[in-house]
C-alpha cells in the first residue's frame, strides 16, 4: 500500500461517516459493558437463561457494535459517497434565529406547569415569529389568540385539561 | 321479510345516522391533532353512550375509530406529524409529496385508499368473519413471533440509502422500547431509578418528537429567507393515478384484513407490511420514500383495513383485537350484550343492523374526508414561519395530554433531537419506530413461547402457520439480498 492510498484511507477515517460509526462503537461498548450490568436487574432465579431480561438488550448491543464496525469498514473500503448537506451549518446563522427558538423550547419545557399552557404557548409562538422576522401585526395577534383558543378547546371541547399555571394560583 | 324489516327498524333512524356522522367527524378531527389518538377519543366518548340504544352507541364508537384511523394521515402528509403510529408509514411518501406541492393529491389518495380498504374490510367482516376468526384462534405466541419476525424484515425497505444504518436505527429503537419493568420477571430495565421510565417510554411523544420536531429544527437552523415560500396544495389526484394504485390498495386491504383479524398485532405492522410489499412489487420502487403516490396508497390501505377486521374477533369470539375494540367490548357489556357466538344466535338482527351501520360509516368517512381535504389542504399553503410555531404548540399540548406530565414534553424534545441527528447523519427514522413498536412484541412472544413449551424450541415449528411465516421471512430476506447484489452490479 503506497502513501497516497494510506493518506486517502486516513482522510476517509476522519470523515463524518467514520466518526458516526466510531460513536456507535463507543456507545455499544458502554451499553454492553456498563449500562447492561449496572442498570438491568436479573432475577435471582431464572427458569431458563433464554428468559433472562438481559438477552435482547445484549443481542441489540452486539448488533450495534458489529454494524458500527461494518460501517467503519464500509467507509474505509467501500465506494465513496458524497453526502448532500440538507441545511446550513449552525455557525452561519444569525444568533437571533437559533437563540429564540431555543428559548421557545425552554419556555415550553420549564414554564409549562408554572406559567400555564396558554401563557407558554403565547410566549413561545411570539418568540418563534420574531426569530423568523415576521412583521405583520395581525400574525402576532394570531399568536396570542390561537394558543388561548386551543387551550380552551382542549379543556372544554375535548375534555383534556391543560395546566393553567401554578404561578397564578391554579 | 320480517327479519329485514326488524333490522331496518333497528338501523334506519336519524339518531343512528347522525351518530355515525358525528363519530367520523370527531375521529377525523382528533386523529388529525398530534398527540390525541382515536383510542383517547373512543374512551372519552364511552360515557356519553350509556343512555343510547346499543346499536347507536356502538356505531358512534365505530365511527370515531374509523375517522381516527384516517385523520392521522392528514397531519402526517401535511406537517410530517403522524396522528398515530399507523400513519408513520404514510408520511414516508405523503410528506415529500406535500413538499413538492402535491399535498391535495396525497390527501386524496389517502382518502380513496382508506375508504376502499375500509369497505373491503367491512365486507370481510360480514362474509369472512367465521373463517378469519378460526384463523385468529390458531395464532399462539410462536405464530406471533414469526409474524413479527416477518414484519421486521420491512426495515430493509424503509432504511433509505443504507440498510446497515437502518438496522442500527432499528436496534436503537428496540433498546429504548425495553426501558421499563420486565413483563415476565418484573425487574427494572434501564430505568435509572426514574419512576417516569418504569411504565416504558410512551410512543406518542416519541412519535411526535421523531418526525415533527426535526422538521421544525431543520427549518429554524436553516437560512430563513431561502425557506420563506409557500408550498401550494396543488392539483387533485387523477383517475389514472387511482387506477395505477388500485392493485396496491387491494393488496394492502387484504394485508390489513388478515393482520387486523389477528388480535394484538395492530395497524402499524399492517401499514408497514403493506408499504413494504407495495415497494417490492412496484415498477416505481426507486421513487418510494421520495414522494410516490403508491406509497401513500399502500400505507393507508394497510392501516385502514385493520379497523373493520379488528371487529371480526370481537364480534365472533368476544376477543378485542386492540385497545379500541376493548373499549367497544366494554360498550357492548354496558348495554347487556356479550359479543361472541351467542350474540350471533340470540341477537342476529342487532348484528345485521351493526353491519349496515358499519357499511354506512365507510360512505360517511368518504364524505367527511372530502370535506376535510378541502379545508386541511390549505394548511400546505400557510408559510412555514407562521405554520411551524403553531405546529410546535400542538405537539407540546398533545405530548403533555398523554399523561398530563411535562416528562412527556421532555421525551418529545429528546426524540426530536434524536430525529434531527438521524436526519443529519443519514439514518432513517422509520426503522427506529418499527424497532420500538415490534421489538418488545418479539421478545414477549419469544419468552411466552418458551414458557408454554417448557423451554423447548420445537414450539417454534409446531404448525403450518409457523412454517408459512418462516418461509415468508426467508423469501423477504432473500429478495432483499438479491436486490442488494443487483444494485452492486449496476453500480
Amino acid at each position: 500500500m503506497n502513501n497516497t492510498v494510506i493518506r486517502q484511507k486516513m482522510r476517509r477515517l476522519a470523515s463524518g461517516e467514520a466518526v458516526i460509526s466510531l460513536v456507535l462503537i463507543a456507545t455499544s461498548l458502554t451499553f454492553l459493558f456498563y449500562l447492561i450490568p449496572e442498570y438491568i436487574v436479573e432475577p435471582r432465579r431464572l427458569q431458563s437463561p433464554l428468559l433472562s431480561p438481559l438477552i435482547l438488550p445484549q443481542i441489540m448491543g452486539w448488533m450495534i457494535l458489529l454494524l458500527g464496525v461494518g460501517l467503519v469498514l464500509g467507509t474505509l473500503f467501500g465506494p465513496q459517497r458524497e453526502r448532500v448537506e440538507k441545511s446550513t451549518p449552525l455557525r452561519d446563522l444569525p444568533v437571533i434565529q437559533w437563540l429564540l427558538p431555543l428559548l421557545a423550547f425552554a419556555v415550553y419545557y420549564f414554564g409549562f406547569e408554572a406559567l400555564g399552557a396558554a401563557v407558554c404557548g403565547v410566549l413561545a409562538t411570539l418568540l418563534l415569529f420574531v426569530a423568523m422576522g415576521v412583521r405583520h401585526i395581525g400574525i402576532y395577534l394570531l399568536g396570542v389568540v390561537m394558543p388561548v383558543g386551543i387551550c380552551l378547546a382542549f379543556d372544554y371541547g375535548l375534555n383534556v385539561p391543560l395546566p393553567y399555571g401554578s404561578l397564578w394560583g391554579y | 321479510m320480517d327479519q329485514i324489516l326488524e333490522v331496518l327498524s333497528l338501523f334506519l333512524s336519524v339518531e343512528n345516522i347522525l351518530m355515525i356522522a358525528l363519530g367520523v367527524v370527531i375521529g377525523v378531527v382528533i386523529g388529525a391533532i398530534p398527540g390525541l389518538t382515536a383510542t383517547m377519543a373512543v374512551a372519552l366518548a364511552l360515557p356519553f353512550t350509556f343512555g343510547m340504544e346499543p346499536v347507536t352507541a356502538i356505531l358512534l364508537l365505530v365511527g370515531i375509530y374509523k375517522g381516527g384511523m384516517y385523520g392521522g394521515s392528514i397531519t402526517a402528509i401535511l406537517i410530517r406529524t403522524p396522528g398515530s403510529p399507523a400513519s408513520a408509514s404514510t408520511l414516508l411518501d405523503g410528506y415529500p409529496m406535500a413538499q413538492k406541492g402535491e399535498a391535495k393529491k396525497a390527501l386524496s389518495m389517502a382518502l380513496y385508499a382508506s375508504c376502499i380498504a375500509d369497505f373491503i374490510s367491512n365486507l370481510s367482516l360480514i362474509f369472512l368473519a367465521g373463517f378469519l376468526a378460526q384463523l385468529a384462534l390458531s395464532f399462539g405466541p410462536p405464530e406471533y413471533f414469526w409474524l413479527i419476525c416477518f414484519s421486521l424484515t420491512i426495515i430493509i425497505s424503509v432504511s433509505g440509502d443504507s440498510v446497515m444504518k437502518g438496522l442500527v436505527a432499528a436496534a436503537l429503537g428496540v433498546i429504548l422500547a425495553l426501558v421499563g419493568m420486565d413483563p415476565v420477571y418484573g425487574t427494572e430495565r434501564l430505568t435509572f431509578d426514574n419512576f417516569n421510565l418504569m411504565d416504558r417510554i410512551n410512543f406518542i411523544p416519541l412519535l411526535i418528537g421523531l418526525f415533527a420536531i426535526p422538521e421544525i429544527l431543520e427549518f429554524y437552523l436553516s437560512r430563513a429567507r431561502e425557506h420563506i415560500q409557500t408550498a401550494v396544495a396543488g392539483a387533485d389526484m387523477t383517475w389514472q393515478e387511482l387506477k395505477r394504485s388500485m392493485r396496491t390498495i387491494i393488496r394492502g386491504s387484504f394485508i390489513g384484513v388478515i393482520i387486523g383479524a389477528i388480535p394484538g398485532t395492530g395497524a402499524t405492522a399492517a401499514s408497514f407490511i403493506s408499504y413494504s410489499e407495495a415497494r417490492r412489487n412496484s415498477p416505481n420502487r426507486e421513487n418510494f420514500g421520495k414522494g410516490e403516490i403508491e406509497g401513500v396508497a399502500a400505507a393507508e390501505s394497510g392501516n385502514n383495513a385493520v379497523a373493520g377486521a379488528t371487529m371480526i374477533p370481537l364480534l365472533s369470539l368476544g376477543i378485542p383485537g386492540d385497545v379500541i375494540t376493548a373499549i367497544i367490548l366494554g360498550a357492548f357489556m354496558i348495554h347487556g350484550l356479550t359479543p361472541g357466538p351467542i350474540l350471533f344466535q340470540e341477537n342476529m338482527n342487532l348484528i345485521y343492523a351493526l353491519f349496515c351501520g358499519i357499511m354506512l360509516s365507510s360512505v360517511v368517512l368518504f364524505g367527511t374526508g372530502k370535506l376535510a381535504i378541502r379545508y386541511f389542504s390549505r394548511i400546505a399553503d400557510v408559510p412555514k414561519q407562521i405554520l411551524f410555531p403553531i405546529v410546535l404548540m400542538f405537539c407540546i399540548y398533545g405530548a403533555y395530554a398523554v399523561n398530563n406530565s411535562t416528562f412527556d414534553i421532555a421525551v418529545m424534545l429528546v426524540f426530536g433531537l434524536v430525529g434531527f441527528i438521524f436526519n443529519r447523519t443519514g439514518f432513517a427514522a422509520a426503522p427506529f419506530l418499527i424497532g420500538f413498536i415490534l421489538g418488545p412484541m418479539l421478545e414477549d412472544n419469544f419468552r411466552r413461547s418458551l414458557l408454554i413449551s417448557n423451554h423447548s424450541f420445537d414450539v417454534f415449528v409446531r404448525s403450518p402457520i409457523d412454517w408459512f411465516f418462516i418461509a415468508l421471512t426467508l423469501l423477504s430476506l432473500g429478495f432483499a439480498l438479491h436486490r442488494y447484489i443487483q444494485s452492486l452490479r449496476n453500480n
